[in-house]
């Protein structure tokens, strides 16, 4: 009896081993890193976390924060000793800091990286790790990942790999230990050679030009993002997806030149000022405000459910099952999702 | 006659389109094109360190009269932090021991603290820095207290320079140790933020110190305190006599205007020019380049201005990135007339050829505009070549350097901007114009006369003569062979091709010994890759315009400045109509090769006996079927293995096919000559009619399929290597299908069957069904053969039943 049981066991056992190779053989391009439960993009220069923001993370259980840092720009005031420098630092707040600590969620810092600064990415990647090692002693932020985020092209390409080369030796030796190195990957990036980096986040947003009137949603298209995936099925670089739950405002002048761009305009609510002309356009009736007489628009670009859901379906058919990334942790914006549909984009 | 015309044009469209998405492999990478010989950024700070660190210790070595050895100076100088009577150091205590005062109150001025203060210091400076903890350790604050780090003070009270002052500087009888102390007490002032002491210091003191590296890293600090002052005209004159050009690095034409106002004729002015026509061709902005016209126009009519030439030529180069082309050529037709430095001059010259190379004449005007500055340039190339002292330009000119048994070669920025301009002249200008004119043989003259320019050094080719070969390994693990005799010869480990991870020189250099290299890919340039995959029509053009001699001078030019080995371009020609199975025209070319030739070349080893075309793999293992022919092919190419006796056999084969005394004899030998077109294009003796991997990009199996081709939907556009396979499979197919009129014999249908793709596109499918999950086309191919050779067994078993 016992030896039947033992039999029984074995053949159980063997069975999920089977079932396992299988499962880890059919991810052969993911890695450890996109392997993930749930993340979420914070950008903004101050690191406050409030109480609706904290339920969301527990909520959805988020588990992963990719927190911008820091930008690099060409230095303007001191380039004699840095040709780069550090621009638009974010601010730590010691409560915030430890509510996510406590929600266990793992801070991962994110760099971004003007084109016109990665040309000269020599003279700072060292300074760069350093910077990050700095920071994250000061705050007492324990990393295994540092994210870049550059919007490189062809010319710039070579420079950006290179970089990624350089910088993972000086973090690891500022760090003490292995560190992850991963990069933000555009839509257009993904018709050329992937980067060295550990996996890549593909950023399904800002797929059309905001600045033009005719742009239907400067946000996410999804007419815009399939060009893009005959690319995903040979791309080399595991990916996780990055979903847009942002919106902003877009102002035109009565040419319908771009103005400005706004992420909050409440304003437009007001039904005496504004008057919706179009399915996400509004017209602004006191043509008197302004001098030429002539009028103002602004458009509304916030990304529907479906159209997140039906984005993410369509990359994961070609790629298959990833992780996701929401963008950006903002209450305010994202309240306008309801909780299943939040599920339904990290599902 | 309709359909006539649709192959006509669709041999057209297939040649041109394939030509197309070749062309996307040849693209030039990133160049800016206006180029005065400055470096866009580098290491000069770091050139510079090394210069002043040689410079330093030969000073003290000499010193000491030799008396210490120079590593014991350099030690002494840079590891001895602290210095007291007690010191062990030999170099310090010989200066005790002569009592040289003056000498050791200088070392006594520096050693007495710990660098690191230094360091950090430096880097509390850069805005880099971040403050790990307060000064009283406490991790946190409300900082960033004033949002910027770099204002904050830095605590001085961890510098302990007690020595170091003017006074002793001022007492130093010494000449050359008092400059010393300039630039130590330059550093000092500097790293204090005290500018104005710093100023004030090299004003009175800098006219004595030599031109050396010590007195360019004291302009340094002295133009570094400049710019802090606000002196920003005082400080880039500074700089551009140093040749520190990272201070102009802004692209702003009003940085550049107040330069000229205040020094129209400061040398930095080409440097900024240079930078700001370069920064313009990566973010064109109109308004921008308007500014630079007016500064430009201002300037050329500045009779204060020595270098008219420059702003003229820049704003041809403007011009030319805003695609006016006309205007362009104007411009700098005027820049030619007018006064400018030797560096403004050439790059002139190079951008005429540049334009000269897009222009859209008739081909005679093109070749006239052209041919001077060609000749000109790749003269300038090949003088730069024999200059350098690298083995391998080409390694070099990508950017890596060669690493073990050369020790490090760079090449000059010069010498890379004539290259790049000589690629883009050739790639982006020439090849397109003739192949849009038709005249595919002279685009590939000039693919041949870039790849040559490589290959132009005459002592190296003396050396590969003498059979003095090694190998090295570059960082990035390629191994090549020293000196490259092969064209662009790419040699890899058989056993371990990845040496460099485990201490990459020395393991490479063992299995080296070890004769278990072997050449991979043969002739593996741009220029060759194009030859290999061009029709035969084009390179049969091309090799009879090489015979020619050329009409026009250009013509000639290019042939003279060409790859001419007969045997390569005979041997190409005769596997191109391998590929067409025009056996009888194949051998007509292979005979001409020589044996060398076909010794030195990458797929010899491949063309052996146990690659058999004729051998059924399949069944190899088991019991082999036997031709029915008066002669055993197996054993016939087994004799001798060569492309020349393959092409007697297949010649064979087909006339036996068609003339065989029995049925039998007929069905055998179009079934053996089935064999040989499956192994010789997609079996085991690929080498046949393949050199590398890039066997399947072969424009001669495109035709037919090319308006699939040329459909760009991903999902309906096939891979290259399916076109291929479909075509050559299709005529397996064919033969198969001759053999498998005569079936009489069982074991023979089977046989037949089995090569016919429909069986084995069954059997294919059924593994790959079975095997879904396997990215790895070489495991499902394993495993294909296995399932080949089951089915295959298990129809022979009950065949003899």
């Amino acid at each position: 009896m016992k030896k039947t049981h033992l039999i029984i066991t074995a053949a159980a056992a063997a069975i999920a081993g089977a079932i396992i190779f299988l499962i880890v053989a059919q991810n052969t391009r993911k890695t450890v890193r996109t392997d993930i439960p749930n993340s979420i993009y914070y950008w903004n220069t101050r690191f406050r976390i409030d109480k609706n923001e904290a339920q969301f993370l527990k909520r959805n259980d988020i588990r992963r924060m990719y927190v911008r840092f820091f930008d690099v720009d060409l230095n303007r005031e001191d380039y004699f000793h840095d040709t780069c420098a550090p621009v638009a630092d974010i601010e730590f707040y010691r409560e915030d800091l430890d509510l996510v600590d406590s929600l266990k969620v793992e801070i991962v810092p994110v760099v971004f990286i003007t084109p016109a600064a990665i040309r000269h990415y020599r003279s700072f990647t060292d300074n760069l790790a350093h910077r990050i090692h700095a920071m994250c002693r000061r705050y007492s932020i324990s990393i295994s990942e540092v994210q870049f985020d550059c919007d490189w092209t062809a010319s710039t390409r070579d420079d950006f790999f290179q970089f990624l080369k350089e910088v993972r030796p000086s973090l690891e030796g500022y760090f003490q230990k292995k560190i992850y190195i991963s990069s933000t990957t555009r839509l257009h990036q993904l018709a050329q050679t992937p980067p060295e980096a550990d996996y890549g986040v593909l950023m399904c947003y800002n797929t059309g030009d905001f600045k033009d009137f005719n742009t239907k949603n400067s946000i996410l298209d999804v007419k815009d993002v399939k060009p893009y995936l005959k690319y995903l099925k040979k791309y080399r670089l595991p990916l996780a997806i990055a979903l847009p739950t942002y919106e902003w405002y877009v102002e035109f002048d009565g040419n319908q030149k771009f103005v400005k761009l706004d992420s909050y305009f409440s304003r437009l609510k007001d039904t005496l000022e504004y008057r919706k002309i179009g399915e996400n356009l509004y017209e602004k009736l006191d043509a008197l405000a302004f001098p030429e007489g002539s009028t103002r628009y602004v458009r509304h670009d916030q990304v529907p459910a479906e159209t997140i859901i039906a984005t993410k379906q369509l990359i994961q058919k070609k790629y298959g099952k990833t992780a996701i990334v929401l963008f950006n942790l903002e209450y305010y914006q994202l309240r306008k999702y309801t909780e299943d549909e939040i599920k339904a984009f990290f599902d | 006659m309709k359909s006539r015309l649709f192959l006509i044009s669709l041999l057209l469209t297939s040649s041109l389109s394939a030509m197309a998405c070749w062309w996307n492999q040849l693209e030039p990478e990133k160049h800016w094109i206006f180029y005065l010989g400055y470096p866009t950024e580098g290491n000069w700070q770091l050139a510079l360190d090394k210069q002043l660190k040689e410079e330093n210790i030969t000073f003290w070595h000499k010193y000491v009269g030799g008396a210490v050895p120079r590593e014991a100076v350099e030690k002494a100088i840079y590891e001895v932090f602290l210095l007291n009577e007690n010191t062990t150091d030999p170099f310090f205590a010989l200066l005790m021991k002569k009592r040289d005062s003056v000498a050791l109150r200088y070392w006594m001025s520096l050693k007495t603290q710990d660098p690191r203060y230094e360091n950090e210091m430096r880097w509390r400076q850069s805005a880099w820095w971040y403050p790990e903890s307060d000064s009283d350790g406490k991790q946190w604050d409300n900082y960033p207290f004033d949002k910027d780090p770099k204002k904050q003070k830095i605590d001085l009270s961890i510098m302990k320079v007690r020595e170091l002052n003017e006074e002793c500087m001022e007492q130093c009888p010494n000449r050359d140790i008092r400059n010393r102390y300039v630039l130590q007490l330059l550093r000092k002032y500097f790293y204090r933020s005290e500018y104005e002491n710093c100023v004030k210091l090299w004003e009175k003191q800098g006219g004595g110190v030599p031109q050396s590296a010590l007195r360019t890293q004291c302009l340094n600090y002295y133009g570094g305190a400049l710019l802090r002052l606000g002196r920003r005209n005082d400080a880039a004159t500074v700089y551009a006599g140093i040749g520190y050009f990272n201070i102009f690095l802004h692209y702003d034409p009003e940085v550049l205007r107040e330069v000229c106002r205040q020094q129209p004729d400061n040398s930095g002015l080409e440097f900024m020019v240079q930078q700001f026509v370069n920064a313009y061709f990566d973010h064109p902005k109109p308004e921008k380049a308007a500014a630079f016209n007016r500064l430009a126009e201002e300037m050329v009519r500045n009779r204060e201005c020595h270098n008219p030439a420059l702003w003229k030529s820049a704003q041809a180069a403007i011009a030319y990135t805003s695609r006016n082309t006309r205007e362009a050529m104007r411009l700098l037709a005027e820049s030619e007339k007018l006064r400018g430095s030797g560096m403004v001059k050439e790059n002139i010259r190079m951008m005429r050829l540049l334009f000269n190379s897009t222009r859209t004449d008739n081909d005679s005007l093109y070749e006239a505009a052209l041919y001077p500055d060609l000749q000109w340039l790749t003269g300038l190339i090949n003088a730069d070549i024999r200059k350098t002292d690298t083995n391998n330009y080409e390694e070099s000119f990508y950017g890596t350097y060669l690493e073990g048994l050369h020790g490090e070669t760079f090449l000059s920025n010069l010498a890379l901007h004539r290259v790049k301009v000589l690629r883009r002249v050739v790639y982006l200008g020439a090849v397109p114009h003739f192949e849009r004119i038709g005249e595919q043989y002279k685009s590939i003259a000039f693919l041949n006369l870039y790849n040559e320019v490589f290959n132009d050094d005459k002592k190296v080719r003396e050396y590969a003569r003498n059979g003095q070969l090694k190998a090295f390994v570059t960082q990035r693990g390629t191994v090549y062979l020293h000196p490259p005799v092969y064209r662009g010869t790419y040699i890899r480990n058989y056993w371990n091709p990845y040496p460099h991870w485990f201490g990459f020189k020395e393991i490479a250099r063992k299995i080296y010994s070890n004769d278990t290299w072997q050449l991979n890919y043969d002739y593996n340039s741009d220029f060759f890759r194009y030859m290999d995959s061009s029709l035969l029509e084009d390179v049969l053009q091309y090799v009879a315009f090489l015979q020619s001699g050329g009409k026009t001078p250009m013509e000639r030019y290019l042939i003279r400045n060409s790859y001419r080995d007969t045997n390569y371009y005979y041997e190409l020609i005769g596997t191109k109509y391998m590929r067409r199975q025009q056996f009888a025209a194949a051998a007509r070319y292979f005979r001409k090769v020589s044996d060398k030739f076909l010794k030195t070349q990458n797929i010899a080893e491949y063309l052996n006996a146990g690659r058999n075309p004729f051998a059924e793999k399949w069944i190899t293992n088991r019991e082999k079927g036997v031709y029915a022919l008066p002669y055993d092919p197996v054993k016939e190419f087994a004799n001798n293995p060569t492309k020349l006796n393959f092409c007697h056999i297949m010649l064979r084969l087909r006339e036996t096919a068609a003339k065989g005394k029995t049925a039998e004899q007929r069905a055998h030998a179009s079934y053996a000559y089935a064999v040989g077109l499956f192994q010789s294009n997609g079996g085991h003796a690929w080498a046949l009619n393949h050199y590398s991997d890039n066997c399947y990009l072969n424009m001669e199996y495109l035709t037919e399929s090319s308006e699939l081709y040329l459909d760009d939907e991903e999902e309906s556009a096939p891979d290259w290597r399916e076109l291929y396979r479909e075509k050559m499979l299709k005529q397996v197919d064919l033969w198969a299908n001759n053999a498998l009129k005569y079936d009489k014999d069982r074991l023979f249908t089977l046989k037949c069957k089995l090569l016919h793709s429909k069986h084995r596109n069954q059997l294919k499918e059924k593994v790959v069904r079975k095997y879904a999950w396997s990215d790895d086309f070489t495991y499902t191919d394993e495993v294909f053969n296995k399932e080949v050779q089951k089915a295959f067994c298990d129809n022979w078993q009950d065949h003899r039943k």
